[in-house]
């Protein structure tokens, strides 16, 4: 008997209560089940995306119509050369064969109209439909950002594989330095730098023009090896954080080699931050490509991006606009089903949306 | 005992990390044998060691690891010039690791099929449809019900014994003859604990050796032949569970089964190995502090259903006392504390405090009297704002209260780290600084400064080393004693609130099965919940630990 206990009192019974049913056995349920949820809030995730879409677009547009309206000068000036400009009759014509006379939101809403149709109007510049613009020049942009995706993975990859703790310090060093480097430099500086070297003194590749598929392969090392740069630091941080962790021990503990480890678990961790940063990078890809286009004098977005602000051609840069923030949203939408398919602990987070 | 018997033979094992200044000797001249058929306890706290030394068994080592040995010899072999592709040989298929936290331990990305497939293949591959029927033997042998189905899970959909059952059928997908498993069922709870370790008792039985390494002295007891005591990287005692349990030879060794909490040490001290008494505590119960009646909790679930988290629960709290309240994870017992310290509105019912209605109500009305409740959480650092010294992190919820000067301030600052035992200088210390035992003092200290009258502490000792938790319990009590404050403890361990509570409630299922004394609920439970619970509870079997 322990000295201090107090003398027992009366104590006042707990108002408690009687037993029931386990309230938590709704949450166990076969796996049959949760697999037919999972496809469900899967599929409640892409539609939600896609309102999201919807809607990322279309402020990007509007956006993009407002402040070309706000911004001094007259649009009319666009459509006109110089000397027609002083001729008031042709100006008025113009005026109403381009629908300019109309209020600022009967425009919009006709544009948008158009837009619903897949009709992107008419260049101000050009004279010809913006639809047929994007066909000519589109598809230069698409393969270069593609190419120099590929190339970025590829980088990343080896970069972030082959280097790793263990590595001799000064290998390793010189690769953290190289990657830094790498990352840190501008596309179009380093685009310039391959010039110089490849075309200029080796004469391997041609200076300028699409012609062909060698004429693709400096600016898409121009743009992949910094972004590839960027991606092998996010890999090589994230495969050394996950070596560190207690499943990592269990995996030595049974066995594995650690070029096993990495590859079957560490770098699966590792891919998450890097899918982040990569679907900012993919969105950003566009704009990278609009100033190497211009290094390496090949024709694509960037080109006509450009030349659209110079002349003010509206029906143009909305087009740049709108593809641009589609390719965001895309891009991140990508990005995001990978995370669902390479974390499988957010497959509940996403049914609980 | 047969030469070949001999599993592990280890003369003279010294470790260090690091180089230079910073070198820390880590394991000193430590050596031991390990036998077939035999299960061998190695306990020791947070920092002794012992977690280094049994992985040395498996060549894992940190880069700034060094590891000495005057002999270490494994299967016969000495192992002294090993490289790491030795190791690896050596490593699941003839000794297997389990460590504590499947959720960690496991790779979350990977089904838990997947990584015993991966274990079993580790040491040149096996036929792909006969290690797919591995699997599922080997899931099944460890007690993982529908092993076809549950093979394509990931760690997180599992519970925690299913999780850690799992990382035990990797361990012994390739049969190793000895099994070393580190804080194995540390983050369980008492009834998964006790299938664990029958699990890894029942490997010891089938001829296998098995290192158990742990902090718990009582679930050691339960599985061990043999226990290796450890502190500060030495071996201190060594010797049969029997003797280390019922005589112990070093001031150490009994100092670490004084501090384990139960019933035999209730109102005695557990940080001092003669038990002195605890000082005398009043409870008046003219004095209610904390009523509850029909709490009710519900929470939406993630596909459309409701989860009950408390029911009907009732709670009475009075001045001097300390109600504890004991469950397995998912129990409610949290959600409670949380409705009961005004954290949570309940969806049914009402809780007053101090007589006057405390929940629901809007906060602005409760704000001004949030003092009277404080919380104190299981784990201190994270309620830690970590750029503030100890003295802002005390003064903090005293300057919310606008009516004491910066010299009452200090003042009261001083007087907490006197109640909770800390010296003043402490006050300018950053809690990074502090040990885990020091950080939740300051966080006693922190919600004692405002003079509450009721303290919620939430598994406030759990993750405390056994004789760190034992201080921190004096602490609660001398405390107790002097301000006469009421306690509610919350606690997944029965052997704690046994020790300290002077009341008790059991919940299960967000239900309160069994209230009362708690010499009444532990020794002569009625409730078939608490009863599996009890037995379910490794405890030491020794009347030779009650005080002389």
């Amino acid at each position: 008997m322990s000295a201090s206990q107090t003398v027992p009192q009366v104590r006042p019974a707990l108002s408690s209560s009687g037993a029931g049913k386990s309230s938590y056995e709704v949450i166990r349920e076969e796996s049959r089940s949760e697999k037919a949820r999972n496809l469900k809030g899967f599929v409640t995730f892409v539609m939600s995306r896609l309102v999201q879409a919807v809607f990322v677009v279309w402020s990007a547009v509007t956006l993009v119509f407002i402040t070309i309206h706000l911004t001094p000068g007259d649009i009319v000036d666009s459509l006109l050369t110089d000397s027609e400009k002083n001729n008031a009759e042709l100006r008025m014509r113009v005026i109403a064969e381009w629908g300019l006379d109309k209020p600022v939101v009967v425009q919009y809403f006709g544009y948008l109209g158009k837009l619903l149709h897949g009709d992107f109007g008419t260049s101000y510049a050009q004279k010809k439909s913006v639809n047929a613009i994007f066909a000519e020049q589109f598809s230069a942009t698409l393969q270069l950002t593609i190419v120099a995706a590929i190339i970025a993975v590829v980088v990343a990859l080896i970069g972030s594989l082959l280097i790793s703790g263990k590595t001799n310090a000064v290998v390793r060093s010189l690769y953290k330095g190289t990657e830094l480097t790498l990352l840190s430099t501008p596309p179009f500086w380093f685009g310039i730098l391959l010039l110089f070297v490849f075309s200029f003194r080796l004469g391997w590749f041609p200076v300028a023009g699409d012609s062909s598929f060698k004429s693709l392969v400096l600016p898409a090392l121009a743009i992949g090896i910094p972004m590839g740069g960027n991606l092998s630091q996010i890999l090589r941080q994230g495969i050394a954080k996950s070596e560190e962790q207690p499943y990592t021990l269990t995996s030595l503990s049974r066995g594995l080699s650690p070029a096993a480890i990495r590859l079957r678990h560490s770098l699966r961790h590792a891919s998450i931050p890097a899918l982040t940063v990569g679907g900012m990078m993919a969105g950003g890809l566009l704009g990278g490509a609009v100033i190497t286009e211009q290094v390496f004098g090949r024709p694509g977005l960037g080109q006509i991006a450009v030349n659209a602000i110079n002349t003010k051609d509206l029906p143009v840069i909305l087009a740049v606009a709108f593809v641009s923030s589609l390719v965001f949203v895309i891009a991140s939408t990508v990005v995001d089903v990978l995370y669902y398919l390479v974390d499988p602990r957010l497959k509940i987070a996403h049914t609980e949306e | 005992m047969a030469q070949n018997d001999v599993i592990a033979q280890v003369r003279g094992l010294n470790v260090d990390f690091g180089e230079g200044e910073s070198l820390h000797h880590v394991v000193k001249n430590v050596s031991f044998t390990i036998r077939r058929g035999e299960a061998v306890g190695l306990v020791g706290e947070s920092g002794s060691g012992k977690s280094v030394t049994v992985r040395t068994l498996l060549g894992l080592y940190a880069d700034d690891e060094h590891v000495q040995a005057e002999e270490f010899d494994l299967f016969g072999e000495s192992t002294l010039s090993y490289k790491d592709k030795d190791w690896r040989k050596i490593r699941g298929s003839r000794i297997g690791f389990v460590l504590q936290d499947a959720l960690t331990s496991l790779d979350p990305l990977k089904t838990i099929g997947y990584q015993v497939d991966e274990a079993l293949n580790a040491h040149g591959k096996v036929d792909k449809k006969e290690s797919a029927e591995k699997v599922v033997e080997l899931l099944d042998e460890v007690g993982i019900p529908q092993p076809q189905i549950r093979q394509n899970q990931y760690p997180h959909e599992l519970s925690g014994g299913l999780r850690q059952r799992a990382l035990i059928a990797g361990a012994v997908a390739d049969n190793p003859s000895l099994i070393i498993a580190d804080e194995p069922t540390t983050a369980l709870d008492v009834t998964v604990q006790a299938q664990v370790l029958n699990l890894l008792k029942s490997r010891k039985e089938d001829g296998n050796a098995l290192i158990l390494v742990s902090h718990d002295l009582a679930v050691v007891a339960s599985v061990c032949d043999r226990i290796l005591v450890m502190k500060n990287g030495e071996l201190v005692e060594e010797g049969s569970s029997e003797q280390i349990l019922h005589h112990p030879q070093q001031e150490y060794t009994k100092l670490l089964l004084a501090a384990v909490p139960s019933a035999r040490s209730r109102g005695r001290r557990l940080s001092s190995i003669k038990h002195e008494p605890l000082p005398q505590k009043t409870i008046d119960y003219d004095q209610n502090l904390l009523h509850a009646e029909h709490i009710g909790k519900t929470y939406h679930s993630h596909h459309g259903g409701t989860v009950t988290a408390v029911q009907d629960a009732g709670v009475d709290l009075y001045r001097g006392e300390t109600l504890g309240i004991v469950g397995e994870s998912g129990s409610g017992k949290s959600t409670l504390a949380k409705i009961l310290a005004g954290l949570v509105e309940p969806n049914e019912g009402t809780v007053t405090l101090e007589g006057e209605a405390w929940s629901p109500i809007p906060e602005r009305q409760r704000r001004s009297r949030r003092q009277k409740i404080q919380v104190v959480s299981q784990d201190p650092i994270s309620s830690f704002d970590p750029r503030y010294s100890v003295s802002k992190i005390i003064a903090e919820p005293l300057k919310v209260q606008k009516k004491y000067t910066k010299d009452e301030i200090r003042r009261k600052v001083d007087e907490s780290l006197d109640l909770v035992q800390l010296p003043r200088e402490y006050a300018d210390y950053s809690p990074k600084r502090l040990s885990g035992g020091q950080r939740q003092r300051v966080a006693i200290a922190r919600a004692l400064a405002v003079n509450p009258a009721v303290l919620v502490a939430d598994e406030a000792v759990s993750a405390l080393d056994v004789s760190i938790q034992a201080q921190i319990l004096d602490l609660l009590a001398d405390i107790q004693a002097k301000t006469q404050v009421g306690i509610v403890f919350i606690s997944h361990d029965l052997g704690v609130v046994h020790h300290i509570a002077d009341q008790v409630i059991v919940m299960k299922d967000g239900h309160i099965v069994e209230s009362g004394d708690p010499d009444q609920v532990f020794n002569k439970p009625s409730h078939p919940y608490t009863k599996r619970l009890i037995a379910a509870l490794p405890t030491i079997p020794a009347e030779e630990r009650m005080p002389r």
